[in-house]
């Protein structure tokens, strides 16, 4: 089934290339230029004393591929499922509906990463890095566990929402909600205390969290971790459950 | 001959409303049967429970014996199902949209792209193959969906309208497939269209209110429950002395008139005559003498009460 929806996925890039093909180069650009340079104008250095722009670079590839997971869950699970294609036909398929979930998640993500791979691109254009291939390779699975756990709640989200207007203001305040309050771009204790307290145990967090923690100490945190593969495996049998009971299967 | 469809006191609830009411039939396999009955019959959602798009509430639906509700995976693979609306995705070409569903049901890329042609062909669509979803007419995404449905070769055929939104050479064409088909594959259909479904049918389930009211080859139908037929007499002039005289023979059945043209229904031929020596100086400017149809056979009088 991944196979399928990764076909399909490349077919609607071709059929869409230049609009794709500018998304993924305008949409990090924009970051760049709109949050992250006026950002390193106001935070010189992160709490740590690392230099903001070498500081924020991990999050802004786990921002970017954040948002960039967003398009096809929205597609499918949303605006197809509300106007009665495809999605109803993809669950006549001979397959359980968690693993189309799975599915789902698995080509998800891999556009998600190619949309970071360019974002890294454009990024060190811009701003040198220093991160050396066992950073990137760490990066690269913490990035994918944080997706399939953003990516189920997007999933979720989706299936709950039938009206385009009440899903506009979810999305909105999603963005605002990954852009802020995940440490991507502003550190957890820039917050007032309770804020941060929330913040830092939400499972969102964790697994920039655990970067964060293996870039400064060396430690690879197995305990959050495992927590989020936990959680993901749960939430990805909830989606199937939850996706049956939409079609009343 | 075996089934390949069974329903064992299947029944489905919505909102509270009784869709289907505990229904048991079976369908032969490879036969060809039509479904039809009034708006809000049951008739689609008794395809949606066919083709597993659904659940029922209770009861048992088997394809070539296997519980569907606890055979999904396999059961799944012996359907091919086209729903009432479109539901390709837009921003796919019609052959992507096909060749997506045949990945999903593991087809080797070229014998689908072969099935394609084969089928797009007989439709009279491949020269569209490469048209984006959304640019192409209702007409051609049915087909686009009928081809998707039989992609994976399916022993089962589940059609919503399959010849919805077509002009009228793609509907010619599309039944031409269907009955090709038919023999090698057990095709359910719902249509509205009476007339279609009089030329291609082994039987005919006629739906009232989530039941089964009747059920057979139309002849058959029309044998048992009506041995009727349809008479149209046009005077120069029906005044109503004379509407309320001929109605009133004994042996003419559901009178009716339009003008001046008076409609009505008998067992016999004879009855004609019975009306005709009634207004022996009444000019007639036209006659006709029907065979009775589905129509007739789906009019409310015939389907609830019958002529008596």
């Amino acid at each position: 089934m991944i196979k399928a929806l990764i076909k399909r996925r490349l077919w609607l890039w071709k059929n869409r290339l230049i609009s794709s093909i500018s998304i993924a180069f305008i949409f990090p650009i924009l970051i760049i230029l709109l949050i992250i340079v006026p950002f390193k104008s106001i935070i010189l250095y992160s709490l740590s004393g690392i230099i903001y722009e070498s500081w924020v670079y991990p999050g802004f590839i786990f921002l970017i591929t954040s948002i960039g997971i967003f398009p096809l869950l929205y597609r499918d699970f949303f605006d197809l499922r509300i106007h009665q294609k495809l999605l109803a036909n993809i669950a006549l398929t001979p397959y359980s509906k968690s693993t189309i979930i799975y599915s789902y998640l698995v080509c998800a993500i891999l556009e998600a990463i190619f949309f970071g791979f360019i974002a890294a691109i454009i990024y060190s254009l811009f701003i040198p890095t220093n991160l050396i291939f066992l950073d990137y390779s760490i990066l690269l699975f913490l990035v994918t566990l944080h997706l399939f756990l953003l990516g189920n709640f997007f999933i979720t989200m989706c299936l709950s929402i039938n009206s385009i207007s009440i899903m506009w203001i979810a999305i909105f305040c999603s963005f605002i909600f990954i852009t802020l309050g995940n440490g991507f771009i502003l550190e957890f204790e820039f917050f007032p205390q309770i804020m941060e307290s929330i913040l830092r145990y939400q499972p969102f967090s964790f697994s920039y969290q655990s970067f964060h923690m293996f870039l400064s100490l060396n430690i690879v945190d197995w305990k959050l971790i495992s927590i989020t593969l936990l959680i993901v495996y749960f939430w990805i049998l909830f989606n199937g459950f939850f996706l049956r009971k939409k079609f009343q299967q | 001959m075996a089934a390949s469809i069974t329903l064992k006191k299947v029944g489905k609830i919505i909102g509270g409303k009784t869709i289907l009411a505990g229904l048991s039939f079976g369908i032969e396999k490879g036969s060809l049967v039509a479904v039809v009955g009034l708006n809000g019959a049951g008739k689609s959602t008794l395809l949606k429970l066919l083709s597993g798009f659904e659940n029922p509430n209770y009861g048992q639906v088997f394809l070539h014996g296997l519980d569907m509700n606890k055979r999904r995976n396999e059961t799944r693979k012996l359907i091919g199902y086209v729903p009432y609306e479109n539901d390709l995705d837009p921003w796919l070409t019609l052959e992507e949209n096909i060749l997506f569903n045949a990945e999903l049901f593991n087809v080797k890329s070229d014998i689908a792209k072969k099935q394609i042609r084969k089928y797009s062909t007989l439709l009279g669509f491949n020269n569209q193959l490469n048209q984006t979803a959304f640019k192409v007419s209702g007409g051609i995404h049915k087909k686009t969906m009928l081809v998707r449905s039989l992609i994976h070769n399916p022993d089962i055929l589940i059609l919503d309208e399959p010849t919805g939104y077509m002009d009228a050479e793609s509907i010619r064409l599309t039944w031409d497939l269907i009955k090709d088909l038919r023999g090698d594959k057990s095709i359910i259909y719902v249509s509205n269209s009476l007339n279609e479904i009089e030329q291609a049918h082994d039987r005919i389930l006629v739906f009232d209110n989530g039941k089964i009211l009747m059920d057979g080859h139309l002849d058959t139908l029309l044998e048992s429950t009506i041995e009727y037929h349809q008479f149209q007499i046009e005077f120069e002039l029906l005044t109503d002395d004379l509407y309320k005289q001929l109605k009133n023979i004994p042996t003419v059945v559901s009178p009716n008139r339009l003008d001046n043209t008076f409609h009505f229904y008998g067992r016999t031929r004879d009855v004609f005559f019975d009306v005709i020596s009634k207004a022996p100086n009444e000019k007639k400017i036209d006659l006709n003498l029907k065979k009775l149809g589905l129509r007739d056979l789906l009019d409310s009088e015939f389907a609830g009460k019958g002529l008596d």
